[in-house]
């Protein structure tokens, strides 16, 4: 436990740091105040310099894919460091899933062949569970969707596991590095200062500086934003176990209707709504409870939609439906060329066109709530959520704006399965990007990158800095934050750095090479 | 000023609202109500010893939040912060405390700075002089009425040694200090500062302004305003050398501080060398001002949350009064999400907004911990851990449970094998753990997922894992936890 623990709020505050209050390998005022380092700034403030080529930041899955792409364009370990603090790649992306009602052995919403263990996307993940589970009902599945079958989709546990072997095969444990990214800033001269906080007792100082010619940031999602009126409810009525958000573990509220009858208000219209009404509906058939499900969506869908014949998402019940989260255009389709084109508001108006919540089309979900639409025990209906108080007996009272009018509601929890995602700003390493870096933002507010994932305004001849992931949502490739998105921009940032002779070409030799060598799981 | 030279708060006529709370002033003015019900709560949440930091920082969190409210929304805050004094004011309005006179107005954002204490005022833009009239009678001690502001003068110095007061129509020199007129930088902070940087130039922070100086000495300098992430560093406290001038003319003598004699607050927060033994300090101006009782009986838990803010630690340094202790019953160390609120140092999102947790340096903080998850009984009974709790089949019968100390489930089973006292639910720091209370029959607990029940051995704690099940005779409960640690 460090030694400058503080006190909020109360009589005590901060102990007093002191004239030295800068202690050295800090950061000292300089620094903080300057957009561009020199070598001999950071020296001064006793930060220890380790120079690496490539630095990535971030260390979930766009890391781990970006790093992929590396080494198997011939880049060594010892020229890359991966900055993070999470234990794995996929640990935040499971923790988040896994809340979310999509444990290991729930199919996620991905594509077969977009693998982040496998820069090809061959053989898929299809091929793969036929093989392993010596059955053709996968291959049959992807011959014959969307029609005959829903889209096949992976099973969670599949793709972890498949990236646990990549991990191991790629040897990326030795390229990660533990600890919190404060900063990166420009060096003075060319390249980058990123600043870590190191993990407790591995370093003598509080900040490591990594001077590295490129930088990669892909740190995910900002974050959720659970919306105020639950926020509001929870500090307020210091119940956090009743109104819940859906990306939180919420397991208390599935053990209290198995534990007694109850009312549950599902507010939401995505795919995670439809996997908390899975699970209570599973339940529900699996332990006969008699669980009661109110749904609320703000939009009510009630048919196909779109703006002309060629652009038209199905509808009905609420729902809007897709099979995946964007069309599947935007991977490499007629989509993914207009948005390459367009900039600004055009750009912003195409992606406000194809974006919007969606669900996909399933037909085990079709059939349970037709069923509970049936046996009334699943009511949907368009309307908001104007207050929550706490009701008797540990329930929650909800105040609802219908179509109807106002309607008051008695259920034993809410569960919110809408939510903002945070600005980039809150996320202090963009957000210093934006003060400091010369970073800008994109027609959708996010982090604004060039075609080749580079941020824009951010150059340090000869460096380059690029990002990947949810937080270059906006840009001219749409679906970025998806598996399939992830490697398209490890690709383009692959060719980029190939073009400035830091790594070898993926031309058709090679490339054939390397994937003998993924399919005969030999370490590279 | 002068109708409010003894601590009694007079509120002056206007179209807005006036609020007097333990610790803190609020004026405000907003053609809705709901907006200003909202401000209500946020300053009725943060008020009791000392809300300066947290209301602003609250504050600073609504106002760029998503339910921010309106720009027709202008008011204004005064509370107490240590030996200092918070002000924060959004629009048209304007504080004037001792002789720093701020403006809402004059910002784009808002106002929010630390000021050494003084007689207080805080008006909306416009609003006239207190009323001549009965103005000896006027006296809100607490609530919310109408108006368009408040005046707080200085305590009656009960306690003080004899200070003069013959003319009490003089103006009055409450706070001999720094009596010379200043004008302070009015903007909004825009420091991002960390945690560990929270001290600041103590020569600005303690005394309450350099002692001498030209006349309009801002208490920064704007560098350091504009630095984010200041370090405290060679700062302004090099700045202004004390020295003779202007500024020590007024004598100490009729110092109505209730603390020891000596001029101003850097006696009273025992830091003067040489200085009477602190062993009971004395009350701060602050309280005597904002009204907060020395000796306030302890408030209810924080809500969650509050213990922070929106995570700027914008506040300029901020007096170190005390010594550094330990969590208190009902805090933890833990880590500030970027918005503020305290968390588990092992969660990876925040508890309450669902923010990611990585968001800030690994410092630790003290403050009030959320509840930490949720035990579910088998009937459906719920019961939040924000709290430790015993239960048995007749709980009350124990001590602990009769002096307040534990609170109490009782739990009924047909099969008679649940004890009178049968466990406890503990918190351990930011874990949960079970404790057998000597039962008959024992207390079991079990992994999710594995069937096999293991027992507790009587008196040693146990620590439940989200999802973990726990059996008492023929009673079952879940401990659920919404942190996600594991």
């Amino acid at each position: 436990m460090r030694q400058d623990t503080i006190r909020l709020p109360g009589p005590a505050v901060a102990p007093d740091p002191g004239p030295g209050a800068v202690r050295p390998g800090d950061l000292t005022p300089e620094l903080i105040a300057t957009d561009w380092w020199s070598d001999d700034a950071v020296s001064r403030a006793g930060i220890p310099v380790v120079d690496v080529p490539f630095v990535s930041v971030g260390g979930g899955i766009g890391s781990f894919v970006t790093v992929d792409y590396l080494r198997i364009c011939g880049v060594p370990t010892s020229a890359i460091r991966v900055l993070t603090q999470l234990e794995s790649p996929w640990e935040s992306y499971e923790y988040l899933t896994r809340v979310s009602q999509i444990p290991r052995g729930e199919r996620l919403r991905s594509d077969s062949a977009s693998c982040p263990d496998n820069i090809w996307g061959f053989p898929s993940y299809a091929v793969r569970e036929a093989l392993a589970t010596r059955s053709p009902r996968s291959l049959w599945n992807v011959l014959v969707e969307p029609i005959l079958a829903d889209y096949y989709t992976p099973k969670a546990g599949q793709a972890f596991e498949s990236m646990e072997r990549e991990h191991d095969r790629i040897d990326y444990a030795s390229t990660v590095v533990k600890g919190q990214v404060r900063m990166v800033r420009r060096r003075v001269g060319g390249g980058y200062f990123t600043i870590l906080i190191p993990a407790e007792g591995t370093s003598p100082t509080r900040r490591v500086a990594y001077r590295s010619r490129y930088v990669h940031v892909a740190v995910g999602y900002p974050g959720l934003k659970f919306l105020p009126d639950l926020m509001e409810y929870r500090e307020r009525h210091r119940d956090y176990g009743s109104v819940v958000n859906a990306y939180e573990p919420h397991e208390q509220i599935y053990q209290r209707l198995a534990a007694a009858p109850g009312t549950v208000l599902v507010r939401g219209g995505g795919i995670v709504a439809s996997r908390v009404l899975q699970r209570l509906i599973d339940d529900r058939d699996a332990r006969g409870l008699q669980t009661q499900i109110l749904h609320v969506f703000r939009t009510f869908v009630t048919g196909a939609h779109g703006p002309h014949v060629w652009m038209r998402r199905r509808g009905g019940d609420g729902w809007a439906y897709q099979g995946f989260n964007y069309p599947k255009s935007v991977w490499g389709g007629q989509l993914k060329a207009r948005v390459r084109k367009l900039e600004g508001q055009e750009r912003a108006a195409l992606y406000a066109q194809f974006g919007g919540t969606n669900t996909p089309i399933r037909r085990n979900w079709q059939e349970q709530l037709r069923r509970g639409r049936r046996e009334r025990w699943y009511h949907a209906f368009q309307g908001e959520i104007t207050g929550l108080t706490p009701g008797p007996s540990g329930t929650v009272h909800a105040a609802l704006r219908t179509a109807n009018g106002p309607q008051d509601v008695q259920v034993t929890a809410v569960i919110d399965c809408t939510g903002l995602e945070a600005d980039i700003r809150e996320h202090r390493v963009l957000a210093d990007l934006l003060d400091h870096g010369g970073a800008g933002r994109n027609p959708l507010g996010r982090l604004d990158v060039e075609r080749s994932f580079e941020v824009r305004g951010t150059r340090s001849e000869p460096g380059r800095m690029y990002a990947s992931g949810s937080a270059t949502n906006g840009g001219y490739f749409p679906g970025v934050d998806t598996f399939l998105g992830l490697q398209i921009a490890a690709q383009e940032i692959a060719d980029d750095l190939e073009a400035l002779g830091f790594c070898a070409r993926l031309g058709p030799v090679r490339s054939t090479h390397q994937w003998w060598l993924w399919a005969r799981g030999r370490k590279i | 000023m002068n109708a409010s030279v003894d601590g009694r708060a007079v509120v002056l006529a206007g179209d807005g609202l006036v609020a007097r709370l333990p610790g803190l002033l609020c004026v405000a003015r907003c053609p809705e109500a709901e907006p200003l019900a909202r401000l209500l709560t946020h300053c009725r949440a943060a008020s009791g010893p000392e809300p300066g930091r947290t209301l602003a920082r609250r504050l600073a969190g609504w106002l760029t939040g998503p339910d921010a409210p309106p720009d027709s929304l202008v008011f204004g805050t005064v509370s107490a912060a240590g030996g200092a004094v918070a002000v924060f004011l959004s629009g048209a309005v304007a504080a004037r405390v001792g002789d720093v006179a701020l403006s809402g107005a004059e910002s784009a954002a808002w106002t929010d700075r630390l000021v050494p204490p003084g007689p207080v005022r805080l008006a909306l833009d416009g609003v006239g002089p207190a009323p001549a009239a009965h103005a000896v009678l006027l006296d809100l001690r607490e609530g919310v009425v109408a108006g368009g502001g408040v005046e707080v003068g200085a305590p009656a110095p009960a306690s003080a040694p004899a200070p003069a007061r013959e003319d009490p129509g003089a103006p009055v020199q409450s706070w001999p200090v720094d009596a010379r007129p200043r004008t302070l930088n009015a903007q909004p902070t825009l420091i991002g500062m960390e945690p560990a940087d929270a001290g600041t130039d103590p020569a600005v922070a303690r005394t309450g302004a350099p002692q001498a100086g030209p006349v309009d000495v801002p208490t920064a300098p704007p560098g350091a305003v504009a630095a984010p992430g200041r370090d405290a560093g060679p700062g302004p406290s090099t700045a202004p050398a004390p020295g003779p001038g202007p500024a020590t003319a007024p004598a100490p003598g009729p110092a109505p501080s209730p603390g020891p004699a000596g001029p101003g607050p850097a006696v009273a927060l025992g830091k003067e060398p040489g200085g009477p033994p602190r062993a009971r300090p004395a009350p701060r101006r602050t309280d005597a001002i904002l009204g907060v009782a020395p000796d306030e009986p302890p408030r209810p838990p924080l809500e969650a949350g509050e213990s922070a803010g929106t995570g700027t630690r914008s506040l300029s340094g901020g007096p170190s009064t005390a010594e550094l202790s330990g969590p208190k019953p009902g805090e933890a160390r833990g880590h500030l999400c970027s918005r503020g609120h305290l968390n588990d140092p092992r969660s990876h999102f925040c508890v309450l907004c669902g923010i990611r947790m990585n968001e800030r340096t690994g410092v630790l903080v003290i403050g009030s911990r959320p509840p930490l998850g949720l035990l579910v009984f088998d009937d459906g009974a719920t019961y939040t851990v924000d709290a430790e709790y015993l239960v048995g089949r007749m709980p009350e019968s124990d001590e602990r449970v009769r002096s307040g100390g534990l609170r109490s489930i009782v739990v009924e089973d047909r099969s008679g094998a649940v004890s009178r006292v049968h466990a406890e639910v503990r918190v351990d720091n930011w874990d949960v753990v079970l404790v057998d209370s000597g039962s008959r029959n024992g207390t079991f607990v079990a992994s999710p997922g594995d069937p096999a029940w293991t027992p507790v051995p009587p008196g040693r704690s146990h620590r439940l894992e989200p999802g973990m099940r726990v059996r008492l005779g023929g009673r079952t409960f879940v401990f659920e936890s919404p942190s996600g640690v594991r």
